[in-house]
Formats: structure tokens, C-alpha cells, sequence
């Protein structure tokens, strides 16, 4: 349980962010998601005792961070996988967790086995790729084996395969009853693994909910090969419908009500999603601009 | 169960709090386990046995005796470990670990007195090594001077004073610029730039008070008179105290990016 309670930080006059309220749950993936600078990081590192609130408080299972009496038994964080000493063996900076957190040695070779370096455990951090940087902080946030983890941008860097990897590792963590808090300004990223959804624009929340109750509602994707008959069709049904490109469309309706709408027109239909490709793409922007006109 | 959850994650845990003694020990391990920490380290040992022996064998018979031999040999010690306590302190912030040692251990002061602790472990460390070696040199190529093994309690307190005073103007230095060359810069220069502002003769009387290189020479050319005890805690005040305060203050309040 990660919890934010009005939150607000800001740096000299520069208002970083502004009354930050969100929970995350156990056994869910809270997708953190916003625009560079949207204050995703600050969120974090006030989270984890790095930077002080100038009011509000953030907590981890009902305490704050500095009350956590061994705090990487508790919450695996990882928030900048580049920040590593380059000069260091990748072993070596699980070593040092591991002596730090108190936990058995046999657990550095489970993690790096687990997370896909064992082959190059001896060499030094500044010779891995971004990637293998990512894979190692997230082997250091896992060693504590923690109850919760908190994640800022951890794609970042990783190929198609590792994305997928650590998709299914966050999936089995929360599964297990873990709670995640991701953070991604990659849409894609979050909209494949977020259960949960927050979504924050120049430092305030703008939108959370659950990624059904957010995504839903915002009309039905669809595709047709004939774009004058479904144009007609969606006409005669009588439903709003906006173009994305000449053979696709967002209809403010359900599926069942347009592939009616389709069988009466006569129209092929080839594609129909209540949650569409574009549904989070189009919520995101839609949040943030709004929040950019009103600032 | 594999390695991601070895537990059933609900039930609520208890921990106990990483011990001041494990801190030390970490950070020790951390001075030496990256490449520049190790070659910092492994050359300050070389040369500490090189100039030990150097000098009970060269130069004048009088010079063959313990306490210069000992001199000698603790001139890498004084000159390069504070180096090694700078970048104890300073390596957290330019090579940005602070964010995951602090996110470990979030109550700075204890991280920040655990290095302290280690630097001193090392200064002691290479103390005894300079000290074996001296004894060993002087032992084998030493002359038969009168004074060859007169080392008294005051000189034995001088000579430690020396090497944990530099070891903690280094400390200082680098909590209160948490960078590494600036730090390092001041460390060297700073003696120099007393000597350059005392040849202004009316800075003279005061500049000797706030030399840093009172920590340095006086303290293992013989017994000191106590106008220069004196002069070692002031100037201590200015090079240890006052940057201590500032590093804590700094590294206290800082946002940890």
C-alpha cells in the first residue's frame, strides 16, 4: 500500500507538484504516467525520503519512509537505473545491497540470474548498456524481497523481449500480492500492464481511476474499408462519430450499437474496440492539453 | 516459490535496522571495491613501504632512526588517504549512488558518520602499516644512531593526530562540496594559498592560525611547543569543524536528485 496525501513540493517558486492524492493498492500495478516534467520523479523521491514535501506526506503501508526500520525489505525502488558508480562490478552493487538490506549472499546470483545477467556480473556497470543498467536496478530493487516497488521508467532503455520480460515479472509480483507503483511517460508501456491509472500534468493529477473506468466510455474504435457507407451508416443510426484517418473512427457509442449500425448500412467492419488502440493515447492528450490551457 | 516472492506479501513484517558497525564495514568495502578506490588504496601502501625503506637507507646517518623513518613513511598516507575520504563522501553525489544508498539507509547522519568512522579505520589501517614497516626498515638498514628507537607518547600522539586530522580535513572537504574536484583542489591548495597570502607580511600572524599546513609538518619534526598545539586546533577548527558543518547542513536538507 503506497499512499500520497496532498502532496507538495516545489523547487525555489517553480511549483513542482500540487496537492498529490493517490493510492496504490496491493496485488495492482498503478501505471504513474505524465509528460516529461510533469513531476512523476519528484512524486517518487519525495516518496522515498529523498526530497521533503513542503506540505502533505506520502507513506508505504502507513508509515513514512524514514520510519521504515530496514526500508529495502519493505519497498524495492529503483528511480534512476544510470545512477551507479561506473567503476563497480555489477555483483558488486548487489553485494552491497545485499550486506546492506541483511539479506543471505545466495540471493545476489538468484537476482542476477533472474533478471538476465549472470553472464556479465563481473564487469562494470559503466560498461553495461542502458538496458543491463535497467536490469540490474531492478535486481537491486527486488533482493530485499520486497512487498512493493516503485519503478520510475524502468523500460526505459530495455528491447522489445526485455519489455515484455519485466511485464510479466511486475505481473506475477502484484499477483502475489505485491503493489507496483510504475511510473512510464511510454503509453504503450503502461496501457499493456497498468491496472490502475494515474495520470499527472504539470504537477497535478489529472485523471485516476482504474484503466477500465478511465478508458471506457471514450467511444468505440472503428475500422471499415468503405468509409462513404459507414459514414452513412453512422448517420442513419444516428451516432456521434469522429474520423482518426479515412478508415478509422471513434464512435461515441458501444460495439453492439455500431456492428448494428454496420449490418443495417451494408458495411464491412474490421475492426471494433470499446478500449481502442487509441483510447489511452487519447485520454492522455486530451488531460494533458486540457491542463496546458489552463495554466 | 521462485526469487521475485519468496513470501506471502500481506502479512505484516518487522525488520530490524542495519547495525553502525555494518555501515562502517560497507562503507570500507566500498572505498576499495571500484577501480579508482582500489589503485588509490594499493598505491598509497606501495609507496608507504617504498619511502619507509628509502629513507633508512639513503641520505644522513642521523635521518636512520624511527621517528624520521616513520616521518617518511607516512607522507603517502597523509598526502593521498584523504583523498580516499573525499571520494568516500563525494563519489555518492558525482556518481549519483546517493539515491539508492539513502533510499537503503534513509537516515543520512548515520550514512554520513559511518564513513567518518571508515575513513578513520583506514587512517589507522595505514597507520599500523607505515608503523610495521618503519620498524622493519629501521631494524634492517638503520645505523646505530643514539636516538634510534626514541619515540615518546607525545610523538606517538603527534604522529596519529597527523594522519586522522589530514584523513578528516578530507571528510570535511568533501561533505561540504559534495564534489569531487573542487575538493580535492582545496585539499592541495589550500596550504599553498596560506603561503602565497603570508608573504602580504601584515596577514603573517594571522594566516599561521588557520595554516592547514600546521596539521602537517610541525606535528612530526618533534615534540611541539604549545603555541603550535594551539595553532593545530584552530586551524582544525577552520579546515575540519567549519566544512563538517557546512557538510551536514548540505547533506541534511539536499534534495537527492
Amino acid at each position: 500500500m503506497i499512499e500520497f496525501n496532498s502532496v507538495t513540493k516545489s523547487f525555489g517558486s517553480q511549483r513542482a507538484i500540487d496537492d498529490i492524492t493517490f493510492t496504490c493498492k496491493p496485488g495492482t500495478i498503478t501505471g504513474f504516467l505524465g509528460p516529461n516534467g510533469a513531476g512523476k520523479s519528484t512524486s517518487m523521491r519525495v516518496l522515498c525520503g529523498l526530497s521533503r514535501a513542503d506540505s502533505g506526506d506520502a507513506t508505504i503501508f502507513g508509515r513514512g519512509f524514514a520510519q521504515l526500520e530496514n526500508p529495502g525489505r519493505e519497498v524495492g525502488v529503483l528511480l534512476d537505473a544510470s545512477a551507479q558508480h561506473a567503476g563497480r562490478k555489477g555483483r558488486e552493487v548487489l553485494a552491497i545491497t545485499a550486506l546492506t538490506l541483511g539479506v543471505r549472499p545466495g540471493r545476489v546470483d538468484e537476482l542476477l540470474e533472474l533478471v538476465g545477467l549472470a553472464g556479465a556480473a563481473e564487469k562494470r556497470v559503466g560498461n553495461y548498456s542502458l538496458g543491463m543498467k535497467q536490469r540490474l536496478g531492478i535486481a537491486n530493487a527486488l533482493l530485499g524481497d520486497p512487498r512493493a516497488l516503485v519503478l520510475d521508467e524502468p523500460a526505459n532503455g530495455l528491447d522489445p523481449e526485455g519489455i515484455r520480460w519485466l511485464r510479466g515479472l511486475l505481473r506475477e509480483f502484484a499477483d502475489a500480492g505485491g503493489t507496483v507503483l510504475l511510473s512510464s511517460h511510454l503509453l504503450k508501456e503502461i496501457d499493456a500492464v497498468a491496472d490502475d491509472l494515474v495520470i499527472i500534468a504539470g504537477g497535478k493529477v489529472v485523471s485516476e481511476g482504474t484503466r477500465d473506468e478511465l478508458l471506457d466510455g471514450r467511444g468505440t474504435t472503428v475500422k471499415s474499408p468503405d468509409p462513404i457507407g459507414m459514414t452513412r451508416a453512422f448517420e442513419s443510426a444516428g451516432i456521434e462519430f469522429r474520423a482518426i484517418d479515412e478508415a478509422t473512427w471513434i464512435a461515441e457509442s458501444d460495439a453492439l450499437s455500431v456492428s448494428r449500425a454496420a449490418l443495417d448500412g451494408g458495411v464491412l467492419l474490421t475492426h471494433l474496440d470499446e478500449q481502442g488502440e487509441n483510447a489511452l493515447e487519447d485520454l492522455f492528450f486530451d488531460l494533458v492539453s486540457d491542463q496546458a490551457a489552463a495554466a | 516459490m521462485n526469487a521475485i516472492a519468496e513470501h506471502s506479501s500481506i502479512q505484516p513484517r518487522s525488520f530490524s535496522r542495519t547495525g553502525f558497525a555494518q555501515l562502517v564495514r560497507i562503507e570500507l568495502r566500498k572505498s576499495i571495491d571500484t577501480r579508482a578506490g582500489f589503485w588509490l588504496l594499493a598505491a598509497t601502501a606501495l609507496l608507504t613501504i617504498l619511502a619507509a625503506v628509502a629513507r633508512a637507507v639513503s641520505g644522513e646517518d642521523a635521518q636512520h632512526a624511527i621517528r624520521p623513518v616513520l616521518e617518511a613513511a607516512l607522507i603517502p598516507t597523509n598526502v593521498l588517504l584523504p583523498v580516499v575520504g573525499i571520494l568516500l563522501i563525494t563519489s555518492e553525489w558525482s556518481q549519483r549512488t546517493a539515491l539508492s544508498t539513502f533510499v537503503q539507509v534513509p537516515n543520512r547522519m548515520r550514512v554520513l558518520a559511518a564513513k567518518c568512522a571508515a575513513g578513520v579505520a583506514l587512517g589507522f589501517g595505514f597507520y599500523a602499516i607505515a608503523v610495521v614497516m618503519s620498524v622493519l626498515a629501521v631494524a634492517a638498514f638503520g645505523s646505530n644512531v643514539s636516538d634510534q628507537w626514541v619515540f615518546g607518547t607525545e610523538l606517538a600522539t603527534q604522529f596519529t593526530a597527523y594522519v586522522i586530522l589530514g584523513m578528516l580535513m578530507g571528510l570535511a572537504l568533501g561533505a561540504a562540496m559534495l564534489a569531487s574536484a573542487p575538493a580535492i583542489v582545496t585539499y592541495f591548495a589550500a596550504p599553498a594559498a596560506v603561503v602565497v597570502l603570508a608573504s602580504f607580511n601584515a596577514l603573517e600572524p594571522v594566516l599561521k592560525w588557520i595554516d592547514p599546513s600546521s596539521m602537517a609538518q610541525p606535528m612530526t619534526e618533534a615534540v611541539m611547543s604549545s603555541e603550535e598545539v594551539a595553532q593545530v586546533l584552530t586551524s582544525a577548527a577552520v579546515w575540519i569543524a567549519l566544512p563538517m558543518v557546512i557538510g551536514l547542513w548540505r547533506i541534511g536538507r539536499a534534495d537527492i536528485d
